[in-house]
């Protein structure tokens, strides 16, 4: 029996992008325009039944209301509550969504760019991949969320210091792929970001301290055993990924929520020079136009991925459609943290 | 990795910066001390990753603190993104002139041209038509206005 895709919107075009995500996922789509409708079914189902559960949160007030009818007929935390699987389609970034982004039932985020019909079938076909990814026992794999046709090439870091030329040798690659020199720039900036949160960032000792979080970036030492590091690049014909994973299972969702939500270039957001949180990095590359996904099974392993569609000119790649998708797993079980 | 060089004319200091800005560099070693006024070119920079930001953060309030006039010349794309993104980033300092992104509507070159904020400000941001260098077609604005330039409106 097929999975159930369940659609809450009333956007034309989000019914056209998750009939394209259910083609592509191997899911059963159900539309519906009344909140109860979508909770009556979440309630009536099987955990297991429900493939992806896609709720336009078009304004902050309509996405309250459907997490109340939620909490009242299910519970936020019932069993039958998996974040992994909402995925809340919004108009605009993530700082403009500050009650969903607090949220016990955020999960995956989208940034509707699409504006006609055409627009949200392309949209479908890429973020299908990642969904199809989200149903197996878990989503690791920067491969499974491009077409079969993809390339794929993995490097395994063997020193802390080797990123600066993994993250040249991509960003030279990509120029010599006519990737125009600016969008090339910002993909290895995002490269060095995500590298860099695997080797400093994700090591954590038995008591659930960061060891390395303090350690200048520039320290070379040797990454074995528990503190290997592996990138992965992934292109086809229209999209380019790379992804950075470690073997701790260390990310916090919350914090991570928190560091992507923040509007640095308000005020209040300023900047302090003395702390290493990496933050900022990842913060700036969801706004400069790269799709994230975070994959992580706590105490196994983190896998990162920036996903960026090939564009001509920098204007189209800024605008470009995205996402962040969070998949977060305990270790001997399908339910989230 | 970042070159840096430096060229004093008359009571200004001007400090060229190239390449990367990341967890290898050093302003208070590589730029060292430094008084009056510097002007700081960055059109050869091409990216800065989050360690670079907050090494530029510190190394700039620090100048600012001293009573050093800080101007920004000719900023790159990349660092005009970070002008843009962190409310903190120029630490005090003036941005005077920077790189403004077009892309040929024919043959999709890169193309950029030099602008003095001061006078994007006075013609409310409307650009010139410009042609590519290269085939002579149009070239357009090639970013988002609305973020390219909000930090003037700052």
């Amino acid at each position: 029996m097929k999975k159930k895709l369940i659609l809450f919107s009333k956007t034309p075009e989000d019914l056209i992008f998750t009939t394209q995500i259910a083609i592509l996922a191997g899911l059963e789509i159900h539309p519906y325009l009344d909140a109860r409708k979508v909770v009556e079914l979440i309630s009536e189902s099987d955990e297991k039944e429900l493939g992806a559960i896609f709720i336009d949160c078009a304004d902050e007030k309509a996405f309250k209301v459907f997490e109340s009818i939620l909490q009242e007929e299910v519970g936020l935390f019932s069993e039958k509550i998996n974040t992994n699987r909402f995925h809340f389609i919004c108009p605009k970034d993530l700082e403009n969504s500050p009650l969903l982004a607090q949220s016990p039932l955020f999960g995956n985020f989208i940034v509707r760019k699409y504006v006609d019909a055409d627009e949200a079938l392309h949209a479908g076909k890429r973020y299908g991949y990642y969904v199809r990814s989200t149903l197996a026992q878990r989503a690791f794999g920067l491969k499974d969320y491009f077409s079969a046709k993809a390339q794929v090439q993995s490097i395994q870091l063997k020193r802390s210091t080797q990123k600066i030329q993994v993250v040249e040798a991509i960003r030279s690659y990509l120029i010599k792929a006519r990737f125009p020199s600016r969008i090339a720039n910002v993909i290895a900036n995002s490269i060095d970001e995500l590298v860099m949160n695997s080797v400093f960032t994700a090591p954590t000792d038995d008591m659930g301290n960061r060891p390395l979080d303090l350690t200048p970036r520039d320290t070379d030492f040797e990454l074995n055993e528990k503190n290997q590091v592996e990138v992965t690049v992934v292109f086809d014909a229209g999209q380019v990924g790379v992804s950075s994973s470690d073997m701790f299972g260390s990310l916090d969702k919350a914090r991570l929520i928190q560091h992507l939500s923040n509007l640095y270039a308000e005020e209040k957001y300023q900047i302090r020079a003395n702390t290493k949180s990496a933050g900022l990095g990842l913060n700036t590359t969801f706004k400069t136009g790269g799709s994230l996904v975070f994959v992580c099974e706590k105490g196994q392993k983190t896998e990162v991925a920036v996903i960026f569609e090939k564009q001509d000119n920098y204007r189209e790649f800024k605008n470009q459609f995205r996402f962040l998708g969070t998949q977060f797993y305990h270790p001997s079980e399908e339910s989230p943290l | 990795m970042i070159k840096v060089s430096k060229e004093q004319k008359g009571d200004v200091l001007i400090i060229k910066l190239a390449g990367s800005i990341d967890e290898t560099v050093n302003f208070d070693q590589t730029v060292g001390a430094v008084q009056g006024e510097v002007h700081v070119n960055t059109k050869e920079v091409v990216r800065i990753n989050s360690v670079g930001v907050k090494s530029w953060i510190k190394y700039f309030q620090q100048l600012h603190t001293k009573g050093v006039k800080v101007h920004f010349v000719e900023c790159s794309t990349s660092i005009v993104e970070q002008v843009n993104l962190i409310s903190n980033f120029t630490g005090g300092g003036e941005v005077d002139s920077i790189y403004v992104p077009f892309a040929c509507s024919n043959c999709n070159a890169e193309l950029i041209a030099l602008f003095r904020t001061a006078d994007l400000d006075r013609n409310d941001f409307k650009l010139p038509e410009l042609k590519c260098t290269k085939c002579g077609g149009k070239a357009v604005f090639d970013d988002i206005e609305e973020e390219y330039f909000a930090f003037l409106d700052r």
